[in-house]
């Protein structure tokens, strides 16, 4: 398109003025052409004419005979030559005879004899700028030949050409006047266009919206007039809205504690408030138009590294960055302040990257309180030493991460006669010496060894890559260190000693607890050899084997848990007299290898408890329990309830309520017919959990039996506070109670009690007539035991269903257990 | 762009002008220059030419005399071919027979013709005027004519020479034939001068190849062999001076019209009436008709003197 770069009024000017001329010089044209026309007609006219007057003659001729005072024909011929030469258009004439031999041959004097042109008669012909004509000699309806005329088209050529000179004339005149004409209306016609576009112009250059354009036009103009100022009016409004808005924003940056940069999307700094200035030390003039970097120099607060690329980051690829910890702004005076920061992209309607804001807050005052915070809870106040449960903590990871060909070792510190000193000189003397004491201690001990006050006058040491016999001589540096040590007070000098238990932390040997357990007895077995003096914890060979068996049992309860190789069994208790109106069901667990040994929890739950996996354990068998086929058949037949085991460790799990409330909702089985079965010692380990643990489970219609009762042999007390239903007597009582008359009473004595509070009772390890009959006597109410029924898989229970066995078969009664260990699932210890 | 085609075309249209001003300027020089030599050929410049194929060389003598001899290249075509004979006197053919006639001889209407008889210039004029009603532009006559031919030595030839028929095409030029009707008007008109061809006698009515003796009203009696002198022994045409001298009185812008008793005397005056520029014509019907049509008017010198 020619017309891309011309502007609209030239773009009509070129349309009006083409159309317009093109209309003048059509009508010219067709003026000219029907007034040539008109030429041509009257010269053919002119012709025929000629042809009518002369006919007598063209007679004359073709008639000729000689005669005596008679013409002849060339007088003729040259008399109609004569006549034919006063019209200057009549170029050529022959006329022929009837034979149609021309008779006659004239041309016009300034002309030449061309051949004629073939033609019909009574046609006219124009070719080569004359107008051929032939016609017939017809005189009186009587044919006579035929004449043929060539007739000059001048007067057509000279019409012709007389329109041309005029039109060189006309043409240019035209041109002008529609060229006139064209820029008239185009004028006319665009000088809304042309307000509107300065209107514009005006607009953008001086971004003054105040303006206003006026036209009369209605329609599109006037519409397009209407649009215009309504849009600058709803801009006007936009921009001050955009200013308040603005304002509001820069009084809110400038009044903040935070400090806020923003920039361009180059990187340079176009905003920095107040508060930010303060900070990194540059001033708003000078942190103009510079690189975000220089000014906000962020570092790692360990490292003083700095943090580069996070800016760039953030302006590529529009990443908001957080950093809270560890962050420090080096200011232009190179002062170093904690920082919290962000970094995010400021993004457009078109979320492309405009720039970025960095905002920051000064944090030393939080991040110093937060560092005071860590350090006391993690050191002792007094000797500023780490405290127990921050040495437990990395005692625990070391333990637990340590590696095959790793050596560590724990010593046990504890001060000999420091009561002394606390006794004579009152408190302010021991902790004073305490703290000379611990100073000395720390500056002994090397860079990673990690020395912490476990209490009182107990000192835990760990001592990290030391082989027992490095720690032995780090011991005894330290026992000679203490021994040297006088400490004095008000004139009065004390010498201290120490114990000092060494234990070495052997490769998945033993757990945190273990080495702990051992530190402390090794510390103690020094104080009782004699005190001052050290002893290495060394495990006899029963004890390694037995460490070993455990934690051989540990993989193998691990592969047992992941391939449920774990079976349940159940043992029936039922009530001592005859009546055996309730049925229940103790749920017991058992290993079964792959080769059908089957492993009794006696063999493998220590080591479980040690390495901490009775949580798990537990939850499996609560899972299987109530989502096993045969047990929930056998439930929906019988009015029985199920026995359920619970650990020590699961009670302290907060997790499992939820759980155990989870799978009660899924599980046909009703609540009300689960009961949980838990220890003694577990209880009272943690009352106030076990308490919670109890009423919640009570809520959902659970019963509760305490197990093992007795072996503890403090809980009288506690019974008054656990909402128990049951009362198990240890088997320990039961086993010898027909020759033992101390556990007889003891037994009594429970019963009593139990009955006392409401409880019913429970006798173990029942396994012989007479014991079944002494416990009748007593009157407890229920029994169990090898005598009762032999422990059976829970596929069983359906088999025992139709059997409608009730009482426990004759032939079990010889068959007591071979181990001495329960066969019910302990919990605790 | 525009301006530039102006202006082009305007350079060229003055080129095309000038030159063809130069180019007409030199024809119309060449033309004056030739004009006179072309009527009038002489022997040696025909002799240069003989081989000319644009240049048709015709003996207008009767078919004997070709045969006894004639110029080479030469065709025959006797001047009494181109008449039509009547008791009541010689007419000119009518166009048709005429076209006839010069197609079979072969005569072209771009030839160049040089005419020639055997000398006395009658013949040779009748067939000069024949041509020239006819249309014929390009002609010439002979000097002294075959006579002076021989007596110059040069070569003749006694073989027949023929051109292939053509397509003639003979136009009718009306101007240099005058009607009856013509002439009786020309008497009245002081505007036309009338000349008598024959001799003075006749002219004077001493003698009449007619009925009736006299001439035609208001002619003048130029008789056809003042033109002619003879040269030992052999009629030519007198100089040109002399001719020049011999018409003189008369008025070149007044058309003429010459006549004799046959048509062939008066051809010769026309014919030096032609070479010397005046606008001439010939009374075809001539004294024949003329003094035997009693109805028209004649002047007897006899009546005159009365």
């Amino acid at each position: 398109m020619i017309g891309k770069h011309l502007s609209i009024q030239s773009r009509l000017t070129l349309v009006i003025f083409v159309s317009f001329s093109l209309l003048l010089i059509i009508t010219i044209l067709a003026i000219s052409y029907s007034d040539l026309k008109a030429v041509r007609k009257q010269t053919v006219d002119v012709a025929n004419k000629v042809v009518n007057v002369l006919i007598q003659d063209f007679v004359r001729l073709l008639k000729h005979t000689p005669q005596p005072g008679a013409e002849s024909s060339a007088d003729i011929a040259a008399d109609i030559a004569a006549k034919l030469e006063t019209f200057s258009q009549i170029r050529q004439v022959e006329i022929y005879n009837k034979e149609h031999k021309p008779e006659l041959t004239y041309v016009h004097n300034q002309d030449k004899y061309t051949a004629p042109v073939t033609l019909q008669p009574n046609t006219t012909l124009i070719k080569d700028d004359y107008i051929h004509l032939y016609l017939p000699v017809l005189y009186q309806y009587n044919d006579y030949g035929h004449v043929y005329l060539r007739l000059s088209a001048d007067a057509l050529n000279s019409r012709i050409a007389h329109y041309i000179s005029n039109m060189k004339l006309i043409v240019p005149l035209l041109l002008l006047f529609s060229f006139l004409a064209a820029l008239f209306a185009q004028r006319f016609f665009t000088r809304p266009i042309r307000q509107l576009a300065e209107a514009v112009n005006q607009v953008s250059t001086t971004a003054n919206y105040s303006v206003t354009v006026t036209t009369n036009e209605k329609a599109e103009i006037g519409q397009l007039f209407d649009g215009f100022n309504r849009m600058l009016k709803s801009i006007l409004l936009a921009q001050r809205q955009l200013h308040t808005e603005k304002e509001r924003l820069l009084v809110t940056f400038e009044s903040i504690a935070e400090g806020v940069i923003t920039t361009d999307e180059t990187g340079k700094i176009d905003y920095i408030n107040p508060t930010a200035c303060e900070l990194t030390g540059w001033t708003d003039t000078e942190a103009q138009s510079r690189q975000l970097e220089t000014v906000l120099c962020l570092a790692d607060e360990k490292t003083r590294a700095p943090l580069t690329g996070q800016i760039d980051e953030c302006l590529t690829q529009g990443t908001t960055r957080f950093n809270i910890d560890n962050v420090i702004l080096i200011s232009k005076l190179k002062k170093e302040i904690p920082v919290h920061n962000s970094i995010a992209p400021i993004r457009d309607a078109e979320q492309h990257i405009k720039g970025v804001v960095a905002v920051f807050r000064n944090v030393t005052e939080a991040r110093e309180l937060a560092r005071q915070l860590e350090h006391q809870a993690s050191h002792d106040a007094l000797t500023d030493l780490v405290n127990r449960s921050h040495f437990e903590r990395r005692l625990r990871n070391i333990v637990e991460h340590s590696r095959r060909n790793e050596h560590h070792a724990v010593l046990y510190l504890d001060l000999d006669q420091f009561k002394i000193v606390n006794d004579t000189c009152g408190h302010l003397a021991g902790d004073a010496m305490l703290q000379q004491l611990s100073g000395m201690i720390r500056q002994e001990m090397g860079e990673t060894d990690l020395v912490a006050r476990l209490g009182g006058d107990e000192f835990g040491i760990l001592l990290p890559h030391h082989t027992i016999e490095q720690a032995k001589t780090v011991a005894e540096k330290l026992l000679k260190l203490i021994s040297n040590f006088s400490f004095s007070w008000e004139g009065k000098i004390f010498r201290i000693g120490a114990s000092i238990g060494v234990v070495p932390i052997q490769y998945r040997a033993m757990s945190y607890t273990d080495v702990m357990r051992h530190a402390d007895v090794a510390c103690y077995a020094a104080k009782n050899l004699g005190r001052n003096r050290i002893h290495l914890y060394e495990p006899s060979d029963t004890e390694l084997s037995r460490m070993h068996s455990e934690m051989q049992w540990i993989t193998q309860i691990e592969n047992a848990l992941n391939d449920n190789a774990f079976s349940l069994f159940t043992q029936r208790i039922v009530s001592t007299d005859d009546s055996n109106r309730v049925c229940r069901y103790e749920i017991l667990l058992r290993l079964i290898e792959r080769d059908g040994t089957i492993h009794f929890p006696g063999s493998f739950l220590p080591a479980a408890e040690r390495f901490g996996l009775m949580p798990r354990i537990d939850r499996w068998v609560i899972t299987h329990t109530l989502t096993d086929p045969h047990i929930i058949r056998f439930i929906e037949r019988n009015e029985v309830e199920i026995n359920i085991n619970i650990s020590w460790a699961t009670l302290n799990d907060d997790a499992l309520l939820g759980f155990i409330r989870d799978l009660l909702q899924q599980s046909p089985i009703p609540a009300s017919a689960i009961c949980f079965e838990i220890t003694e010692t577990a209880a009272i380990a943690n009352v106030p959990a076990t308490v919670r643990f109890m009423r919640n489970m009570k809520l959902l219609g659970c019963k509760f039996a305490l197990d093992d009762f007795g072996s503890g042999l403090s809980s009288f007390g506690y019974l008054k506070n656990l909402p128990v239903d049951y009362l198990k007597i240890d088997g320990s009582f039961i086993r010898d109670i027909t020759t033992d008359s101390t556990n007889y009473a003891m037994v009594e004595s429970i019963n009593h009690i139990g009955k006392v509070m409401g409880l019913r009772t429970v006798a173990e390890y029942v396994h012989d007539r007479d014991t079944c009959d002494q416990l009748r006597r007593i009157d407890v109410d229920f029994m169990q035991g090898y005598y009762v029924h032999t422990p059976m898989p829970v596929s069983d229970l359906e088999l025992l269903d139709s059997l409608q066995v009730l009482a426990n078969p004759a032939g079990e009664q010889d068959k007591p257990e071979k181990t001495g260990k329960k066969n019910t699932v302990p919990a605790g210890s | 762009m525009i301006i530039g085609r102006i202006k082009d075309s305007v350079f060229f249209l003055i080129t095309v002008y000038l030159s063809g001003c130069l180019l007409l300027s030199t024809d119309l020089y060449a033309a004056k220059k030739t004009a006179r030599s072309r009527l009038l050929a002489d022997t040696n410049w025909l002799a240069e030419r003989l081989a000319n194929r644009n240049i048709l060389i015709i003996d207008v003598r009767p078919p004997d005399q070709y045969k006894a001899g004639h110029i080479r290249n030469a065709i025959n075509l006797p001047v009494d071919d181109t008449f039509i004979k009547h008791s009541y006197g010689n007419r000119v053919a009518p166009p048709v027979r005429i076209r006839q006639l010069f197609r079979r001889a072969g005569l072209k209407n771009g030839h160049w013709i040089v005419i020639y008889d055997n000398g006395l210039l009658k013949n040779a004029a009748r067939f000069y005027w024949v041509l020239k009603i006819y249309g014929h532009r390009k002609i010439s006559i002979l000097n002294g004519g075959y006579n002076q031919w021989v007596r110059e030595k040069r070569a003749t030839t006694q073989k027949t020479f023929t051109r292939k028929p053509s397509n003639y095409v003979p136009v009718i030029a009306h101007q240099y034939l005058s009607t009856k009707f013509g002439t009786l008007l020309a008497i009245d008109n002081p505007q036309v001068t009338i000349i008598d061809s024959r001799s003075r006698d006749e002219y004077l009515g001493l003698s009449s190849k007619a009925k009736r003796f006299g001439h035609i009203p208001r002619a003048q009696s130029i008789p056809w062999n003042m033109n002619l002198e003879l040269v030992d022994g052999l009629y030519k045409l007198k100089p040109w001076g002399t001719l020049k001298a011999l018409y003189k009185h008369l008025d070149k812008r007044v058309p003429v019209i010459t006549y004799c008793n046959r048509g062939k005397e008066s051809a010769v005056s026309f014919f030096v009436l032609s070479m010397l520029g005046y606008k001439v014509s010939v009374y075809d019907g001539a004294w024949l008709e003329w003094g035997n049509d009693r109805s028209l008017p004649i002047v007897k010198p006899d009546d005159n003197a009365k």
